[in-house]
């Protein structure tokens, strides 16, 4: 039948006596088939760096750290030194960013407000990890009575908004010489790792009835090993993720702060007071503010993309 | 034969709440409702049931996960039940435990030797490097391949992830492992595998089982003696070649006569016996006998009276008042 040749095989094409030979390697031990073994962190990665925003909001985040740390030590002007007779510059060689209403170099006061915004952030992530991480994981692991009475304390905490936190402190501190920024810093402290603590106890609620954690108990691991070596390992995903999210919320919070000027003052400059000043004269000198403005902007989108990035890596849902 | 557990009048309930989603009524769930058996020292006694009778509780009870709402559990002349926290600690290293489903019961953020060298390490146990050694050690006795130990458990399949998870269970060695549904989250042929050598680590280690399981012919195979709890009750007690061939209680026999016979000509013959209705709610159980409702010979005495555990000569123990 002619329908059936097509299912002959030409001649030669079938090894000799048309049976299925060993690879070389078959006489031997298996082949390595196995990939590189991916682990749960090595695969994160891998899914971040697919995601061009993300990978560009990481850089920006570098960068402005590079900045924050190098950029006043090498610039030839002080964030304080004024230069009367060279005030409200355009934009120039000597000043990029033109200079203030005294004559002080702009780029140099910006580069120095990153390192404000900075150390809030890491403040805030310090806070996050060190009271969050652990206040929500002890709730949730010891439960009942115990979870109930933490998180009422959260919920209350939550109930009080930071700018009152702030006012109060600042009236409190008034003429203690205490520097402002140990207010914002406080305020931060108060409130920023309750969003924290709310998602760790989640998680760790769901992960103390899996397995895994029944078995560290049945050999015998102590409460806090089962809580810090398996349980929040476990929840590092939204915990960094998170941490990314709360950290542009606490910058801008600084600096809007300083905006409305409960933050830090002059001649200290924060991307708040320098927005601040900068509207003043916005009409005849409008890069006073769209340089702080600017970098405020591209903190929060670096931040942002980063956060959202971090999210989509790591939840195990979207693993592809 | 020594007994090296015995657990007496075991009550556990769990406070449930019943109410509507605005209501708050308590009751309490009766998972585990005046159990009582005892293991001897090298027996493997298999505790079977069907899903919600309690017997992953009375596991999981014995290794402390779950405080007894009653009854006493005494391991080696040692009443688990009143120790505190510390000291049950310690007597859980020879206490150990085999999880049912392999994926969830190991910690996916550690390595396969750290999560095998956990018990030594939090015990103190040896250098870092005799550590090390007795992980590979271990690993080759569960018959994986030592050089795995820096791998994470996702790598591996099933049925290895099994034996990484008896390899951490023998780490501190036991003498006793609870294996909660070992087998049941495993394919066919690797249950064979795991159960072989269950029954090898056995031999070569003097260890005394108890096999919780639903599996029945697997149960026959490995046990001793079974143990067929009903809705948190003992029902029937006894050898495991003897209550297969001969099963006194009603229940008992509806569960043997659910094992297919690998024999066609057999098995086509085979008559279930097909139990009516559903497992009553643990939290409001039948009255009397908790198995009435479903018994096929059950009496108005059934409702009035809860039938004892009776002997019925060497040991083989029922609890039906039509029994005899």
């Amino acid at each position: 039948m002619a329908a059936q040749t097509a299912w002959e095989f030409k001649e030669g094409a079938l090894p000799e006596g048309g049976k299925f030979e060993l690879s070389p390697q078959g006489s031997g031990e298996l082949q390595q088939i196995a990939g590189r073994p991916t682990t749960y962190w090595s695969d994160a990665i891998r899914r971040i760096r697919r995601n061009r925003l993300a990978v560009v909001g990481f850089w920006i985040i570098i960068a402005l750290l590079f900045v924050a740390v190098v950029g006043p030590m090498v610039s030839p002007y002080s964030y304080e030194d004024q230069d009367l007779e060279n005030t409200f510059q355009s934009p120039t060689l000597r000043h990029p960013f033109g200079t203030d209403q005294l004559g002080r170099d702009q780029m140099t006061r910006v580069m120095y407000g990153s390192r404000i915004s900075l150390a809030v952030g890491i403040v805030c992530a310090a806070l996050n990890f060190l009271i969050g991480v652990t206040y929500g994981g002890i709730a949730a692991y010891f439960g009942g009575r115990v979870d109930d009475i933490m998180m009422r304390i959260v919920d209350i905490l939550y109930g009080i908004p930071t700018l009152i936190i702030v006012i109060l402190l600042t009236v409190l501190f008034k003429d203690k010489g205490v520097s402002p920024l140990v207010n914002v810093f406080i305020a931060i402290g108060l409130t920023y790792w309750l969003p924290m603590a709310r998602i760790v106890r989640g998680e760790i609620l769901s992960l103390k009835e899996r397995e895994f954690a029944l078995a560290a108990k049945t050999i015998g691991a102590p409460n806090n090993r089962i809580l810090f070596r398996h349980l929040i390992p476990n929840a590092m995903g939204p915990i960094i993720v998170t941490v990314t999210l709360e950290i542009p919320s606490a910058i801008f919070t600084e600096a809007f702060l300083s905006y409305i000027g409960l933050g830090v003052s002059a001649p200290v400059a924060s991307w708040g007071v320098l927005a601040s000043d900068g509207t003043e004269a916005i009409r005849s000198f409008p890069y006073l503010v769209l340089f702080p403005a600017l970098a405020i902007s591209l903190t929060m989108f670096a931040f942002n993309f980063l956060g959202d990035g971090l999210r989509d890596a790591l939840d195990p849902r979207l693993r592809q | 034969m020594d007994t090296i557990l015995k657990v007496e009048h075991l009550k556990k309930y769990f406070a449930v709440n019943v109410g509507g989603p605005f209501t708050r009524q308590m009751a309490s769930l009766k998972a585990v409702d005046d159990v009582s058996f005892d293991v001897g020292r090298g027996e493997t006694v298999g505790l079977v049931g069907e899903t919600g009778c309690g017997k992953t509780t009375v596991g999981r009870t014995i290794v402390g996960l779950y405080k007894p709402t009653a009854g006493a559990i005494t391991y080696c002349d040692q009443n688990l039940c009143v120790l505190t926290n510390e000291a049950m600690r310690k007597v859980r290293s020879k206490l150990q435990m085999i999880f049912q489903d392999p994926y969830a019961s190991l910690n996916p953020r550690m390595t396969v030797g750290n999560i095998i060298g956990e018990p030594m390490d939090i015990f103190s146990i040896g250098t870092l490097a005799e550590r090390r050694e007795r992980v590979q050690e271990l690993l080759r006795t569960v018959g994986l391949n030592p050089e795995h130990a820096n791998r994470f458990p996702h790598e591996f399949s099933g049925g290895q992830r099994q034996r990484i998870g008896i390899a951490r269970a023998l780490a501190m060695n036991p003498e006793f492992i609870i294996a909660d549904e070992p087998i049941s989250a495993l394919d066919v042929s690797i249950q064979a595998q795991i159960v072989n050598m269950l029954e090898d680590l056995q031999q070569n280690l003097g260890l005394t089982y108890l096999f919780i399981a639903h599996d029945l012919a697997m149960v026959k195979h490995i046990s001793d003696r079974v143990i067929v709890l009903y809705l948190g009750k003992v029902v029937e007690v006894d050898e495991s070649k003897d209550i297969y061939r001969h099963p006194l209680h009603p229940y008992t026999k509806a569960l043997l006569s659910a094992v297919p016979i690998p024999d066609p000509r057999i098995e086509m013959q085979r008559q279930r016996i097909v139990l009516k209705g559903d497992l009553p709610s643990p939290v409001n159980p039948p009255s009397g006998c908790h198995f009435r409702t479903r018994c096929p010979i059950a009496q108005p005495i059934c409702a009035e009276q809860q039938p004892e555990l009776r002997d019925m000569g060497s040991g083989h123990m029922v609890s039906c008042h039509f029994v005899s």
